[in-house]
């Protein structure tokens, strides 16, 4: 080949530097249009959000400012086709090093004893819940007609914009972050939220729960079942520093009783069963199988029949499942290992009713398990969301009714009770918006389940949550915190006597109280209609 | 506004680039530069943006005043009465609440400390208008437009970042530039490296820095400490190197031929070299602006190294930190001045590149803490201090997880990407692999586009940090 003369060169050198500018105006201003043009996104569903919205113009906005900020914002928050461009971001991330385990938040070594990260988080959390705005709104005390039962498609609760729920901050939760790679669970990749661990937590929510058996006396069972989370089995060795011991969390819990409240001990019977499917990979709940055997460790406890696992439910699957890991780090190697998810659905009959979970009204009729549910909402299958109250009766005859306090981990673990009592009462702890204990009274509820991962039950957020449903009346803020000294006397005073449904709030001396309220309106009905066929 | 920003790169640019090019002769060109220039400014500072304008008149009209007194002395009152205006806009801006602070701090007082906000690029225009009267004073001829002085002012390109483009170096081009299609693509070629050099890798290690670097107690191992300040040292240099880059890029595409900011400062063999290659804007304003007007090497020169060493340090905040990261540098230069230089002539070369990117690091961890307690732990948790373990898992996982860029990093610190390109020049001789050689650089660089603009996308994933247990 001919080697080129210089005046060659310089042709070729500008033809060159044609094509560069030729290619990159192309690029910049297609761009520019597509940017101008497409559809923006609102929503990220990997990312649980609402994206950034477009600001308004006006003078005030535009000197202080926040017009071009929140502009900026809004312009790289929507890009069209975000969800693409993030997984292949993630595509990316993988790309700039070597596979090893990556973690994500603040991970800190917790485990060792004397570590400072463990006093910490503990003073830090204690401050007050901030309470949703949901929550104190007043509920729409003016509500009369309990709707007609009309057997619904159910609330369809999946389909609520997942990013408008009241939520927990993580940051509030005993979380010390997540590791994703390096992580396997039953052969595949899988991650794991570590565990803070926060004993000072732990006893509060032990003597919370006392409360309530004190409260409720002898003629209620009051049980408490804290569930270990995955990272307890599937953390290699190698990572133990970065994750608090779940099981001395959960002994301490049940050591830490100040009235008769039974514990239940899931831990032992689920720690026999981790070569199963029982957790989860790419979420950080459990999987039914997991709930399975907590039930029936609460069998065993409490002298129950429990079914076989494998034989007595219809076993159904979804493909295509990932979780809340996925959605917290964007980590493509979760993305890229699904999970099948399975379910166990009673073969028994039962019907379930849905309720307002502020005003307990009545939602009508619906199924229990909301398998419509797809991809990364699978989980939202049981029960369908948290912000409802749930109630499920079942035509057994053994005289028992639970009422079950729970966070979503108890989603998974209601559908089986179904076997072993009459009515079932499904109480979100964050979300519940009357007097729990009131509501027990009225509904002659015998057993009383509190039911919570042990995260939860190390979140100063949550035991809040849980100590503020006794004394909720009609419309209060929901997780204020109790007073202990002033409840000693109150509880005797407002709850020791039995309330019965005539109770009405027409006396007006104390009109926040909630003996003074309409009970009627706080009872969802009793006896909901059988005429529908089972779900 | 930043460049590394979607709404910068595909929509101000772009826009800016038709209007710009449609404009038929200099002077509209010229308006349409100002015009966008001062909407870049004003979107990141819609008030202050009074300030760059007074500055502007003031200097502009002191311009005149010195070259209508010049050669009396009367000439130099217009050279002191803008640097008392610009000086005193960025001492009030920038620092009073330090001063009033550190007053209260000496003195025990509880003097009220001001609470200003410091109005984007004023640190770097502030002293463009200096070298204006000065160069004026010097015999540069002044503008006569004040347009075209705003202009010089307000660049976007370098407005809010610099290089700091001294007023002799664009005069002409202010008035009479030509815009090749070599200095176009030239200029896109650098837009695209420096923006690279920004997203892919600044950002990157940045996010490895801050990890090992945020603590409470100490780091977490002695790893991480070495890590955290190695990783900060990379991504200081490659966020800002590539910044000038894009200015650098985005001058040349419309004409302007700005000096060089950066030329590879980890290769230096010394603190005297590495100050020569490292924000050279900067050092050679202090040089030709302070330090030989003050007397440079003929009079008290160690006075004079360390007045410009102490502003050195305070130009780059109103934190006692980089008062004192100015000093530590006074103190290698004046070490490297009267002995360490011919003693480092009589050893290999490779010992002067280690002592200076050693002196590098650690002058950056001081550039870093602005908490002096932090930057003690952080020195002494790097020589073991404190009973740290060597390495973590954690800080372990975050190097291999980026060890890719970080390779690539440390080898664009070294001079490899000119030397390939000269390669790559030269091995083009003929037509079959110039074409070989133009789609492998069009590939190239459309890559480094395409994964910047993924990233930039990607930097705003931010999951809603909720559970709902």
């Amino acid at each position: 080949m001919k080697t080129l003369s210089p005046e060659e060169k310089r042709k070729n050198a500008s033809a060159l530097e044609r094509s560069i500018i030729i290619t990159f105006m192309a690029v910049m201003f297609f761009m520019a249009l597509c940017l101008i043009f497409l559809k923006r996104p609102t929503e990220s569903e990997v990312e649980k959000r609402k994206l950034a919205e477009r600001p308004v113009l006006s003078s005030e906005s535009w000197f202080s400012g926040t017009f071009a900020k929140e502009f900026t914002k809004w312009f790289s928050d929507t890009v069209p086709y975000r969800e693409q461009i993030l997984s292949m971001m993630s595509a990316l991330n993988k790309k700039k090093g070597i596979s090893t385990p990556t973690f994500y938040g603040n991970v800190q070594m917790v485990a060792a004893e004397t570590s400072p990260a463990v006093t910490e988080a503990a003073s830090v959390t204690s401050v007050t819940s901030q309470t949703e705005t949901d929550v104190t709104a007043a509920p729409d005390e003016t509500y009369t007609e309990p709707s007609v039962t009309e057997v619904t498609e159910a609330p369809a609760p999946t389909e609520v914009t997942t990013t408008e729920e009241l939520v927990e901050n993580i940051a509030e939760f005993s979380n010390n972050g997540i590791i994703v790679d390096g992580v396997k669970m039953y052969g595949d990749n899988a991650g794991v939220m570590l565990f803070g661990g926060n004993d000072p937590a732990g006893t509060r929510y032990a003597q919370v729960i006392s409360r309530y058996k004190e409260i409720l006396g002898d003629e209620v069972n009051v049980y408490n079942m804290v569930v270990p989370t995955s990272v307890e089995f599937y953390l290699p060795h190698k990572f133990s520093l970065y994750s608090v011991s779940e099981k001395d969390a959960i002994q301490h819990i049940y050591d830490s009783y100040t009235a008769d409240v039974i514990p239940i001990d899931a831990y032992s019977e689920i720690a026999k069963h981790t070569d199963e499917y029982i957790y989860l990979r790419t979420d950080h709940h459990w999987s039914q199988r997991g709930a399975y055997y907590a039930y029936k460790a609460f069998c065993d406890a409490l002298s129950l029949d429990c079914p076989d696992i494998d034989k007595d439910y219809e076993i159904k699957t979804k493909e295509g499942f990932v979780g809340s890991l996925y959605g917290y780090t964007n980590d493509i190697t979760l993305k890229n290992s699904p999970e099948i998810f399975t379910y166990y659905m009673p073969k028994t009959e039962y019907h379930t009713y849905y309720y307002d979970y502020r005003s307990l009204a009545s939602k009508g009729e619906s199924v229990l398990f909301h398998e419509y549910a797809e991809g990364g909402n699978c989980y939202g299958m049981f029960l369908g969301t948290d912000q409802i109250h749930t109630k499920i009766t079942t035509g057994l005859d053994t005289g028992r009714k639970i009422c079950v306090f729970k966070e979503s981990y108890g989603n998974a673990f209601v559908p089986f009770l179904v076997n072993n009592f009459d009515e079932i009462y499904v109480i979100d702890i964050r979300y519940f918006g009357t007097n729990a204990v009131r509501y027990i009274r009225s509904s002659g509820i015998t057993d009383v389940l509190f039911i919570d991962n042990i995260f939860a039950a190390n979140t100063d957020k949550l035991i809040n949550d849980i100590a503020a449903l006794w004394d909720n009346t009609y419309g209060s803020e929901g997780g204020k915190v109790i007073d202990w000294d002033t409840l000693a006397t109150a509880v005797t005073d407002e709850y020791g006597i039995p309330v019965t449904e005539t109770v009405t709030g027409a006396d007006g001396s104390a009109v926040t109280d909630a003996q003074s309220l309409p009970v009627t309106v706080l009872i969802p009905e009793t006896s909901p209609p059988t005429t529908e066929a089972s779900p | 506004m930043v460049f590394s920003d979607i709404f910068f790169l595909f929509e101000f640019l772009p826009i800016f680039l038709i209007f710009y090019f449609a404009a038929a002769d200099i002077r509209i060109k010229n308006v349409v530069l100002v015009f966008f220039s001062l909407f870049f400014y004003a979107w990141g500072e819609p008030f202050w943006m009074v300030l760059l304008l007074i500055s502007s008149i003031t200097d502009f009209l002191n311009g005149r005043f010195i070259t209508r007194h010049k050669g009396e002395k009367k000439a130099a009152l217009g050279v002191v009465s803008s640097c008392v205006i610009d000086l005193g806009i960025l001492a009030v801006f920038k620092y009073s609440g330090f001063f009033m602070s550190s007053v209260n701090a000496l003195t025990g007082l509880d003097l009220p400390v001001p609470d200003l906000h410091l109005p984007i690029g004023i640190s770097f225009y502030t002293f463009q208008s200096i070298t204006y009267v000065v160069d004026v004073y010097r015999g540069k001829k002044a503008q006569q437009n004040y347009f075209g002085y705003l202009l010089y002012l307000s660049m976007f390109f370098q407005l809010v970042a610099g290089p700091i483009v001294r007023y002799g170096d664009v005069a002409r081009e202010i008035d009479r530039r030509d815009i090749t299609t070599h200095d176009f693509a030239e200029g896109l070629c650098r837009l695209v490296y420096g923006l690279g050099k920004k997203v892919l890798i600044a950002n990157s290690v940045g996010a490895v820095a801050e990890q090992c670097l945020t603590f409470d107690g100490a780091p977490v191992s002695v790893l991480a400490a070495w890590a955290g300040v190695f990783m900060y040292s990379l991504q200081i240099y490659f966020d800002f190197s590539g910044y000038s880059d894009m200015a650098i890029g985005m001058g040349l595409m419309c004409g302007f031929h700005f000096p060089e900011n950066f030329d590879h400062p980890y290769a230096s063999r010394s603190v005297t070299e590495f100050w020569r290659r490292w924000h050279i804007s900067l050092g050679t304003f202090f040089r030709d602006y302070v330090y030989i007007p003050l007397g440079g090497n003929r009079r008290h020169q160690m006075l004079n190294i360390l007045v410009v060493w102490f502003l050195t340090g305070l130009w780059h905040g109103a934190s006692g930190n980089f008062i004192l990261w100015g000093l530590y540098f006074a103190f290698f230069l004046v070490l490297e001045k009267t002995f360490l230089l011919s003693f480092f002539k009589k050893i290999p070369a490779l010992f002067g590149h280690i002592y200076t990117i050693l002196v590098a690091l650690f002058g950056w961890a001081i550039f870093y803490f602005t908490d002096m307690g932090k930057l003690l732990t952080c020195l002494s948790s790097m020589f073991g201090g404190k009973g740290l373990p060597l390495t973590d898992i954690v800080t372990e996982s975050a190097l291999k997880g980026n060890i890719f860029i970080i390779i690539i990093a440390v080898l664009l610190s070294a001079p490899v990407y000119p030397r390939l390109r000269s390669l790559a020049d030269k091995l083009s001789g003929n037509t079959v692999t110039f074409t070989l050689y133009g789609l492998a650089k069009i590939a190239f660089l459309l890559g480094i586009f395409a994964l910047s603009a993924i990233s930039l996308v990607g930097d705003t994933y931010s999951p809603f940090l909720y559970f709902r247990f």
